[in-house]
This record gives structure tokens, C-alpha cells and sequence, in this order.
């Protein structure tokens, strides 16, 4: 029997101190949630290169946060926070269609494509509920007050069903 | 928008939010009269799965490799491998086998050696002023098994007795109030008191407990009263039967409506809320085959009101239990199996709770695994030592077995048995603190010591060495050969700070102890020695309030010995002293 991964068990940072210290506490989150972060990423820019950009980002602002001495004492929601901003500041003033060579629609599952129709944030609110958060959780992620991201998460759950019975319909 | 969508509307919110009750009733109200939405919500409910169970893309692990250290930069530095997180899970025998990385922990080129010269308490020690205040209110008329009734007594201390032969089986734990519970065993009973912020008996204390000696367990509850789980002389101590008892006394000395309870043996025991928690263990009465269960061990919890509740017992093949078991603050047992061979040792943890053996456990560990200790967060910590004198390493898994890297890597130093004499032993369980600051000790030779951070890093300041070895305890007759005993435990305040009970120095003077701080030093103004030659700290318990409480047995001139407690501020000023135990 093999066990299963090891879950999110949260890091103590409270005694982040002294640059091993502070190394050792950023592997330790680095080998916990980064394969997590990253699929979270990915997803949500639907651009792999872009999410390991991302990625690289997260995991700096979380060093950067520990050599200040604030590291949060939730760390899996606090990088779901930080790749979540990462995104939204990549995706304002931009298309979040996905680069050409990274868009493999051939490929996608039918529920990625569900979600490629929507916004960037609404997209990113789906992931977040996906993750376990709740939606006060995720309003603060995204930045909206809970009552607009209660409006977007009903929207984007009605365009989701919408487009999967679509795709059911046509037999995908 | 139609009603339905409304109402649709409201089903997605419910998947994020809690609705409010006027909200849920409206809505499963309409659902039940609605088909069409009734589909839509489970629709809704399929798509939110969907989303969920969906896997994101993998990382190529050269790429990954490169994230972090970029992340890491500028200062470019990684921990060795395996340090931290390297802690690779394998099946072996339906459990996990903990293979972790051989990151090495580099210890400073001039470990600070601190051995200090003994400040010896302001007089010797001797005996003290009585705390005997008269019992102010005399015990209830509740009856025990066994026809009499614990209750109160002018002039039950001190006790007498000789401290060398009764000084392992007294036990203190502190409670909230600037208080200290003690239970001394005595002639005809074990006598338990608790003593004031100045060393006195508070009213209602001290009492008897008749026919109960020694007690094995003495733990304090937050509204406070104890439990204390004591022998049982008058129980049968034949195979499954019940030899141990429980008692449940309130602050003013009374013993609780519903006490005492008849438990299973033994002395693994914790108090969760006002309920009392023990390990039980069994050995089968007929002969088993090999590979064949040889006993059982479960949990038994006891309410307030002296309820009792069993939970389900778990075969074990072997070793089960008893030492090296600990109650979580879960109200889980953990204990260590362990299973040697000629060529190797490797262990099991084994965890059981009210429902049996708990998911996840028992988790495989290679080497020679000590029995577990906590953090507050209820994290498991042991120790493992590959063979004997091997380099020690610590391994924290959560309380569904699964590894947390904050574990050390490969220590410089070996983790040894607190346990002196005959017979075997294993590595002793790390002294953990709230936080998961942990302490792992080396009596080989020097008495080493290695402080880890919560994160499992050797923390600055650290080993901590002195040439005075640990106090043994115990007492073994001349020409008994089978006999041992246990090292002095040590103890951790609740800011960190590292108490150890030392041997004398020399024949000329007495035991000491020394705090030593999270910085690795020794804290200003200590150790606290004792004066009389011949003299020995026995145990140590620390409040929450930092005070310290300290056993000192001394020779007395008649050749036996006395009991004295030592109440120690931070400071380490004696606060008072209290002889309990006199020949």
C-alpha cells in the first residue's frame, strides 16, 4: 500500500529565523504545495510557460516575506493568494487567450474548455472553490467584495453548465 | 430574472457560502416542487466536482529544481538535500517506511561547553516546616471498591519512609494556581496533597488514598481538580483483569461523584478537557503462534462523572505496549512496536484511538524509533537512531501518519535510552516543546544536546555539552543483577528553556540542575546545586507560569534518605522548600 502524498499539513513559520532558517522553511513550502500551485497556475492562465513564471514569482514573494519576518502561518493559502494576484496582474490589459503554441484545445478536457470561456477572475474563483476555499476566502484572493464574488461565482457556475451540457449534446 | 433563476442563483451561492436558514429552507422548499432545477443544481454540484478533480499539469523536476532556487536567490544557498523535505514514502508491509535524505547538520567548530560552577542554595537543605494545614473540610462519604474511604488527615506528612526506595514512585504535576499536586507512597496507601504557591497544603489536603500504591498517574484538570491513577491493592492483577484504579479529587480535596473507576492496567495516560484518557493492554492468556496476536491494546476514556467508555480493542503481534506509549492530544494512543532482527531494527508507530487502529497507521520506520512525543499542534515527534550509537534523527508525521518535513536531518550525535541497567532499550522520545522546539539527548560519555528548531534545524547556539552526566534514579539492593532504573527526566519550560538533572561533580558535593536557555547557554544565575554530599535531584516538573518544581533526594543521618521539594523561580531563586518523605 502506498500512502498517499502528503497533504498540505501547514509550516510552522512563527520561528522563520536566520537565512537557513528561512531557506529551509521556503523548501519546505516549495515541496509541499508547489505541484499544486503549479497545476493551480497553469489552469488558470492556460499557458504552462506563463505558469512557471508565475510559479518562480510566488515562491520569491513567499522568501521575501519570511526574510521580513512576516510569513504567514497559513502558507497553502497564502501562495493561493499570491499566484491568485499574480494573475489577475497579468491577465489586466491583456487577452488571457493562451499563446498559440501553448493552446492545445485537442488536448483539453472538456471541463478546461468549460472554463476557458470565462474571465480571468471568474476562472480563478472556480479554481479557488475547486482548492477547498470558501467563498469569503476566495473573494479576499481576488480582491472583490463577497457579495460581487458571490455574483460571479453564481454566473460563471451557470456559463459552466451551460457550455458542459453544450458539450454533451454534441457528444464531446 | 424568472423565480427559477432566482432560485438557481441561490443553489450556486450554497456550493461557496453558507446559506442563511430563511435562504436554505426557501430553496429546498422550491427544489422539491421544481424537477428542472432540481437537475440544474446537480448539474451544479457535477461541474464543482469536475473542477475539483481536474489535474493540473505536471513540472519537469529539472524545471522545478530551478523555480526554487531562483525563488531562492540572491542568496543562493539550498539545504542539502533530504534536510527538510526529503522524505520519500514507500510500502513496506501495508505501512509507511520513512526513507529520508542523509543531510548532515553541521555543528559549530567550538560547541559551548558549560559547565558552571554550583551555586548552591542559600542553606542546605533539610528539614522543612510542615505543610500540614489542618483539612478545613473533611472528604465525602463516597466508598471505593475495598471498603474505605480516601479522605483527609492531620499529620499525614511527611511521610514516612526511605526516599531511595520510594523516590521514583512520587510524582508532582503542577497545576494552574501556582499549585503542586504530590502523591508520596506510603505504608498503608499512597498520600496525595496540594501544596500552595509557598509550599503549604491547601484546604482540604493532604488525604489517604488507601489500599492505592503507588500512584502511576497524576494529572491536573483545568477547573482544578486531579485525576490519579493509582494501584489497586485489593483488585486481582491476574491476565485482563483490572489492577489499576482512577480517582477524581476537586480543588478542596473531595473525591468526585462516580469515582473510583476500575481501569485496565497501565500509567499512559493524559487529560483531555475533564476527561481522563488511559492506554490499555492486554496479553492473550493462551499461547500463541508466531506471527499470531499476543495481545491488545485499546483506549478507555472516563468522563467527569466517572463514566466510563472503552473503545475497540487491536490485536498487536508483539512488544505491545506499555512503555514507549503516549496519549495525544487527540486522545489517540501512540506507541512504538519494535521488531529486531539479527541484522537490522526497524519499528512501527502505532496509533489507537476509540475506534481502533486509526487510518494512515501503523507507520513503518527504519532503525530503532523511540516512543513519541507532542506539539501542541498534536504532531508526532520521535526520534531514530539507524542501530545502536548511530547518528540520532527526528521524524514528525501528522495524526494521519503522514510525514511533515520538519523532521532533523542526521544529527552529529546519537539519541540515547533513558533507561540505566539490565535489559533492553531504546532511544528516548525527544523532549518537544508547545511550538515543536525539540531537544534530543546523547548521554554517551558528556551529556550532549542537540535543540531543534520547529522546522527541524539545528538552532544556533546548539549542542549544548557538559561533562556531568544525567542523574540515575532508582534503587537496586546489592547482588541484584536484573535491576535498573531511569535517567533523571528532563523538562522544557513553556519558553523553551531546557531543564536537565545532573550527577554530582564529585563525591563532595551534591546534584544539580541547569536550565539552559533556546540560545543554547546556560540561563544567568543557574544551575541550582545541592549542598549535602551525596544528595540527587530525582525529577523536575515546570508550571505553566515557568515555575520550576524540583525532587531532591538526601542521605539523612540515620543511612537512609528523605524526599524534598524545591519550588525554583526562572530566576532560580528557591521559592520554598517542602519535605514530603522522611525516614
Amino acid at each position: 500500500m502506498e500512502l498517499p502524498p502528503p497533504t498540505p499539513p501547514e509550516l510552522d513559520a512563527t520561528s522563520v529565523r536566520g537565512r537557513a532558517g528561512i531557506e529551509a522553511f521556503v523548501v519546505s513550502a516549495y515541496d509541499l504545495h508547489h505541484a499544486e500551485i503549479f497545476g493551480f497556475l497553469a489552469r488558470a492562465t492556460r499557458d504552462p510557460v506563463l505558469a512557471e513564471d508565475l510559479l518562480e514569482d510566488t515562491y520569491r514573494r513567499l522568501t521575501e516575506q519570511a526574510r521580513d519576518g512576516s510569513a504567514s502561518l497559513e502558507v497553502r493559502a497564502w501562495l493561493y493568494r499570491a499566484a491568485t494576484s499574480l494573475v489577475i496582474g497579468r491577465s489586466r490589459g491583456r487577452s488571457t487567450a493562451p499563446s498559440p503554441e501553448t493552446a492545445n484545445h485537442e488536448r483539453a478536457g472538456e471541463v478546461e474548455l468549460a472554463l476557458a470561456g470565462l474571465s480571468a477572475e471568474a476562472r480563478l474563483a472556480l479554481l479557488l472553490s475547486g482548492e477547498g476555499f470558501r467563498g469569503e476566502e476566495i473573494a479576499a484572493a481576488i480582491d472583490r467584495p463577497v457579495a460581487a464574488t458571490r455574483a460571479l461565482l453564481c454566473r460563471a457556475r451557470a456559463r459552466v453548465r451551460v457550455r458542459r451540457e453544450l458539450f454533451a449534446e454534441q457528444g464531446r | 430574472m424568472s423565480i427559477h433563476e432566482g432560485f438557481l442563483e441561490l443553489a450556486a451561492a450554497s456550493i461557496d457560502f453558507e446559506l442563511d436558514e430563511y435562504e436554505r429552507a426557501e430553496l429546498d422548499r422550491h427544489l422539491a416542487g421544481c424537477d428542472e432545477c432540481r437537475r440544474t443544481v446537480t448539474g451544479y454540484r457535477d461541474d464543482a466536482n469536475a473542477i475539483a478533480y481536474e489535474a493540473g499539469p505536471g513540472l519537469a523536476p529539472a524545471r522545478s529544481d530551478a523555480i526554487l532556487a531562483a525563488a531562492l536567490r540572491p542568496s543562493r544557498r539550498r539545504p542539502p538535500v533530504g534536510l527538510v523535505a526529503a522524505i520519500a514514502v514507500v510500502a513496506v508491509l501495508g505501512a509507511g517506511l520513512l526513507a529520508v535524505g542523509l543531510g548532515v547538520v553541521r555543528l559549530p567548530d567550538d560547541p559551548l561547553v558549560a559547565v558552571m560552577p554550583h551555586r548552591p542554595v542559600p542553606s542546605s537543605i533539610g528539614p522543612s516546616s510542615e505543610p500540614t494545614t489542618p483539612p478545613s473540610q473533611p472528604a465525602g462519604p463516597t466508598s471505593q471498591p475495598g471498603g474505605e474511604t480516601p479522605g483527609p488527615g492531620v499529620g499525614l506528612l511527611p511521610v514516612r519512609g526511605p526516599g531511595q526506595e520510594l523516590g521514583t514512585s512520587i510524582l508532582m504535576a503542577a497545576g494552574l494556581e501556582h499549585d503542586l499536586f504530590v502523591s508520596i507512597p506510603a505504608a498503608d496507601g499512597t498520600v496525595l496533597t496540594r501544596l500552595d504557591s509557598s509550599g503549604r497544603a491547601e484546604p482540604g489536603w493532604p488525604i489517604r488514598i488507601p489500599g492505592a500504591s503507588p500512584c502511576g498517574l497524576l494529572l491536573p484538570v483545568d477547573d482544578g481538580s486531579i485525576r490519579a491513577v493509582c494501584h489497586a491493592d485489593d483488585l486481582a492483577s491476574e491476565l485482563g483483569e483490572p489492577s489499576v484504579r482512577g480517582f477524581a479529587f476537586d480543588a478542596g480535596g473531595r473525591l468526585l461523584t462516580g469515582w473510583p473507576v476500575e481501569l485496565p492496567c497501565c500509567f499512559t495516560g493524559r487529560v483531555i478537557g475533564d476527561d481522563l484518557i488511559v492506554a490499555a493492554h492486554q496479553a492473550a492468556v493462551d499461547v500463541v503462534e508466531e506471527g499470531q496476536a499476543t495481545g491488545s491494546a485499546w483506549v478507555v476514556v472516563v468522563a467527569a462523572d466517572g463514566t466510563v467508555r472503552a473503545g475497540v480493542q487491536v490485536p498487536f503481534a508483539q512488544n505491545c505496549c506499555g512503555d514507549g506509549w503516549a496519549i495525544g492530544p487527540d486522545g489517540v494512543a501512540y506507541g512504538t512496536i519494535h521488531h529486531d532482527t539479527e541484522t537490522s531494527i526497524s519499528s512501527e508507530l502505532a496509533a489507537v484511538g476509540l475506534d481502533g487502529l486509526q487510518d494512515g497507521f501503523p507507520v513503518v520506520i527504519d532503525g530503532d524509533v523511540s516512543g513519541p512525543a507532542f506539539d501542541a499542534a498534536g504532531r508526532i515527534h520521535v526520534t531514530a537512531v539507524p542501530q545502536a550509537r548511530g547518528r540520532a534523527q527526528t521524524f514528525v508525521l501528522d495524526g494521519d501518519g503522514r510525514p511533515v518535513p520538519t523532521g532533523s536531518s542526521q544529527l552529529e550525535i546519537t539519541a540515547t535510552s533513558d533507561w540505566w541497567g539490565a535489559g533492553d532499550s531504546h532511544p528516548a522520545a525527544p523532549l518537544v516543546g508547545a511550538d515543536g522546539t525539540t531537544f534530543v539527548i546523547d548521554t554517551t560519555g558528556d551529556t550532549t544536546v542537540a535543540g531543534l528548531s520547529p522546522s527541524g534545524q539545528l538552532m544556533d547556539g546548539w549542542p549544548y555539552r557538559s561533562s556531568l552526566t544525567l542523574q540515575d534514579t532508582g534503587f537496586c539492593p546489592a547482588g541484584d543483577t536484573g535491576c535498573g532504573g531511569l535517567l533523571a527526566a528532563p523538562a522544557i519550560g513553556p519558553d523553551n528553556v531546557l531543564y536537565l538533572l545532573r550527577a554530582a561533580a564529585t563525591s563532595a558535593a551534591g546534584g544539580s540542575i541547569v536550565a539552559v536557555g533556546p540560545d543554547g547557554r546556560v540561563v544567568s544565575s543557574w544551575p541550582v546545586g545541592l549542598r549535602r554530599p551525596g544528595s540527587e535531584f530525582w525529577s523536575i516538573v515546570v508550571a505553566a507560569d515557568s515555575q520550576a518544581y524540583a525532587l531532591a533526594i538526601e542521605p539523612e543521618p540515620n543511612g537512609s534518605h528523605s524526599a524534598t521539594i524545591l519550588s525554583i523561580s526562572p530566576d532560580s531563586a528557591v521559592r520554598y522548600r517542602a519535605t514530603i518523605l522522611e525516614p
